[in-house]
């Protein structure tokens, strides 16, 4: 599928773009030297940096702080309007190409009805207007608005989170492989390439999501079997999959809801299987600025689940499934070279495996 | 009466109403609104004239793979929101 949209409405988006670009590439370095001056000056404590209502008294009223949040969510809201007005109108041609049968190798499975929790009924990720499951253009959609969304800085083929994810895999064979949340599942096209011998599934709550996985996951010849199913309460059995993952899935649910994902994936991981969740590094592990900054994504960047995500102890979760488990960091290109409004970062990954029996 | 047009530092519009400002938004559109109109016209013209005009509507690939509009671009956004970059105080 021709993912390009016309001239007019890139245009558009390369102007929404650019203002992602500009606010993290000239308000928020303005903004972190004003900051380093006032800390030199006034010499808070790191307990106090780290209190968000001490930070948002301090910075609330900055007019680069303001410019900076105030055109991060305009520049959200219009990119989002934006690929869908380019999409629109060719969506009776996209329809066609995602509801068209094939018979390559791998397959799609949907679950009409399935019942989609409350939490994802009701929440616009990254404010997707429709969310995943409620427009059969949201995979497109998604595709084209996360690469603006991250200012193309995932790399054109936009993997660079599953070949940070590859890098620190434990060198076992494997079966049978599960990408949990997987969405478009592009993301993980770099483990169908580190393990060709492993049969790979992928599930996600919204059908959108999956079509369009499927479609493309043929044109790219990445051999994938899709099902629609919620994480919390797979259909697989017991001891099925030898490597699950999920990439920035976590952040996206309830602290309980984690807990039954950890909990299922445990129940369906073999004996010496492996669990490994890659996501954003933690509030701590950030200066107190980025993780104030990151922190704002809660309420207004449809990141409800963020702040809670990042204040459980997800490591305790894995123990508690029954896993032994470590963290371990992941080289991030997009945040090695070009960094962000964290400046340089690298990826945390939950690596949890499953004893043997 | 005090002085508030004074000093690189001051806030020049204190004293001027949001209404006036999305006045001046309102009247930005109506022209942008206008050009595009007449653009229209120009691209029938043109046609009439049997001028191709396809490049007009081709998809093309995002800005950021395009060196010539990137950097059109981030200029383009760069002058329009400098005050945001260094606010008045």
């Amino acid at each position: 599928m021709d993912m390009r949209i016309s001239r007019k409405h890139q245009a558009r988006l390369d102007l929404v773009e650019g203002l992602k670009v500009f606010v993290a590439g000239q308000l928020m370095p303005t903004l972190r030297q004003e900051f380093e001056g006032w800390c030199a000056a006034e010499d808070p404590s790191e307990e106090q940096l780290r209190n968000s209502q001490f930070m948002q008294a301090t910075l609330g009223a900055n007019p680069l702080y303001q410019a900076s949040r105030g055109l991060q969510r305009l520049s959200q809201e219009a990119m989002w309007q934006e690929v869908i007005y380019g999409l629109e109108q060719r969506r009776p041609d996209i329809e066609e190409q995602l509801d068209r049968e094939d018979q390559a190798a791998g397959s799609l499975t949907l679950n009409p009805d399935l019942m989609m929790p409350d939490y994802y009924d009701n929440t616009e990720f990254h404010l997707q207007p429709g969310n995943f499951h409620k427009n059969t253009l949201a995979g497109p959609v998604y595709e084209i608005g996360v690469a603006t969304y991250t200012m193309h800085r995932y790399g054109k083929a936009g993997d660079e989170m599953g070949r940070a994810l590859v890098s620190v895999l434990p060198d076992r064979h494997c079966k049978r492989v599960l990408y949990m949340g997987c969405g478009p599942a592009y993301k993980g096209y770099p483990l169908i390439d580190a393990l060709p011998e492993a049969e790979h599934w992928g599930i996600d709550l919204a059908a959108p999501m999956l079509k369009f996985a499927r479609h493309r996951a043929i044109e790219h010849e990445k051999p994938m079997h899709f099902s629609q199913m919620n994480a919390e309460e797979m259909t697989f059995p017991d001891g099925h999959f030898d490597l699950i993952y999920c990439m920035l899935l976590l952040h996206e649910v309830p602290t309980r809801a984690i807990e039954n994902i950890v909990n299922e994936a445990a129940r369906v991981l073999a004996p010496g299987g492996v669990l490994a969740n890659l996501e954003l590094p933690s509030y701590a592990s950030l200066d107190p600025l980025s993780a104030f900054l990151m922190d704002w994504d809660t309420e207004h960047n449809g990141e409800p689940f963020w702040r809670d995500y990042h204040q459980m102890d997800l490591k305790q979760t894995y123990r508690d499934a029954g896993l032994e488990t470590k963290l371990t960091e992941a080289h991030s290109e997009w945040g090695g070279a070009k960094g962000n409004y964290m400046g340089k970062f690298r990826y945390h990954v939950t690596m949890g495996r499953k004893p043997e029996a | 009466m005090e002085d508030n047009t004074q000093g690189i530092s001051g806030d020049y519009f204190s004293n001027v109403s949001k209404s006036d400002m999305m006045r001046v938004v309102l009247a930005l559109a109506t022209e942008v609104y206008a050009m595009r109109d007449r653009q229209a016209v120009l691209e029938d013209i043109l046609l009439g004239c049997d001028i191709d005009l396809a490049r007009l509507d081709e998809q093309v690939d995002a800005a950021v793979y395009d060196e010539d509009r990137l950097a059109e671009r981030d200029a383009f956004v760069a002058r329009v929101f400098a005050a945001m970059a260094g606010p008045a105080r």
